[in-house]
């Protein structure tokens, strides 16, 4: 397993595609922690971040077998993400835009616990930290997921742009917005 | 937050990322892990590989034999609809046992039930040379080509009759000599000048008016073909 371990994510999946089941394991360990968390902080509560989070690994598995080279891996899987979102919050709302800016989120809780505990964080990077989440969290839903694909998958502006279904410069905006407001956010700790 | 690290375009900032890093750390239950693993080994193990090849192997002879009657009853509907002669042989091809076949149908006219008419090869049609005497070569026998023939099925059955060696009536206009030996009748697809010496023929014994007809055919065939001064007596301009 040493040789897959340094193919790249495209190749993975089509070992997979092929019957591979290792190669899926090595796939979901490279992205479970970005794609989960991109769910959790889309999502108004942990659990239906983790119901969707498992449906978006099942439809990759599902559409394996028409998998193609086609677009980096990560494009492929977020899109996914993305379409499962969208789904999700029309079932919620009937067609009508979702705020995402409620501070009673759970998830935000489950999050700042988490943190409350890791002692490698010093305790003011440990406010800083929940300063941030809670920012991240109080953007406009489309901006948070600009940032969070950047920083979660290491997305340039093009794949956001692909992920997202929208041109270049809207995912250019959404970002640049969304580090304006954090940044805004986090001048106290200046 | 540092100016130094700010992307201008996106806005981006290395310093908020990298606090956004290390805040950032919650990842899966393994509970879910475990469960998300298996199914993916599930479904790769259930491939319905198997399943399918069985069934292609099951069913590979019926569907290709299907496939097969499908496509040929297909191609015979549409070759009947546009273009029948194609489908038949040239008269002079037929052997002795095809006459014999042909013959107690067209006799007692189940020809016209069991095979349409238009499938028919010449030979075997009402009309035709050698299958019938003349006397029993009625003027109903041009009649019974379907007139749904478009006019390029009638030339390659002209054709066919050309390399058969035979001659036949072109069109229903020239029905009336349908009673005529057919070797009298002048063909569309002869060389002009033995085309003319076939009306001259004509006209000498006196089939006026299957001459003016089979010349009024030869000048839209031939337009800029000059007649023979014979012609201009009879033929006008």
């Amino acid at each position: 397993m040493a040789t897959a371990q340094n193919l790249s994510d495209e190749e993975l999946m089509e070992r997979y595609r092929d019957g591979d089941a290792g190669a899926f394991d090595l796939l979901y360990g490279r992205h479970k922690g970005g794609l989960f968390r991109y769910m959790l902080r889309q999502c108004s509560s942990r659990s239906i971040a983790e119901e969707l989070f498992q449906e978006v690994w099942m439809n990759l598995t599902r559409a394996r077998r028409t998998y193609t080279v086609q677009a980096k891996f990560t494009t492929y899987l977020y899109r996914l993400a993305h379409n499962r979102l969208i789904d999700h919050y029309r079932s919620q709302t009937g067609g009508v835009p979702v705020s995402f800016e409620d501070d009673d989120c759970p998830a935000l809780d489950s999050i700042a616990g988490g943190r409350r505990d890791d002692p490698a964080l010093s305790a003011d990077h440990r406010q800083q930290a929940e300063r941030l989440l809670q920012l991240i969290d109080a953007l406009p839903e489309a901006q948070r997921e600009a940032f969070l694909l950047q920083q979660e998958s290491d997305m340039s502006v093009e794949e956001i742009a692909k992920t997202a279904g929208v041109s270049r410069e809207t995912a250019k905006s959404r970002l640049r917005y969304a580090f304006a407001k954090l940044r805004e956010g986090m001048q106290e700790f200046q | 937050m540092s100016e130094i690290f700010r992307d201008e375009g996106t806005g981006r900032d290395a310093k908020l990322a990298a606090l956004y890093r290390a805040a950032a750390r919650e990842e899966p239950p393994p509970a879910l892990d475990d469960a998300i693993r298996a199914a993916a080994r599930r479904a790769v193990a259930s491939r319905p590989q198997r399943v399918s090849k069985s069934f292609i192997r099951a069913w590979r002879v019926p569907l290709s034999i299907a496939a097969v009657m499908v496509l040929t009853v297909s191609l015979v509907t549409i070759m009947r609809e546009e273009a029948p002669e194609i489908m038949l042989p040239p008269s002079g091809l037929l052997g002795e046992a095809d006459h014999k076949r042909a013959g107690p149908a067209a006799d007692t006219g189940e020809n016209a039930t069991a095979v349409p008419k238009t499938l028919l090869p010449h030979a075997q049609r009402p009309d035709s040379v050698g299958l019938r005497p003349p006397a029993q070569t009625g003027s109903s026998g041009i009649g019974l080509r379907d007139s749904r023939v478009a006019p390029d099925s009638a030339a390659e059955s002209r054709k066919d009759m050309a390399a058969a060696g035979r001659t036949e009536t072109d069109s229903p206009a020239s029905s009336p000599a349908s009673s005529m030996p057919r070797a009298t009748q002048p063909r569309p697809d002869l060389a002009p000048d033995k085309w003319l010496e076939r009306i001259e023929d004509l006209r000498r014994r006196g089939k006026l008016e299957e001459a003016r007809t089979s010349l009024a055919e030869f000048r839209k065939r031939f337009p800029d073909y000059e007649l023979p001064a014979s012609f201009k007596d009879w033929a006008g301009p």
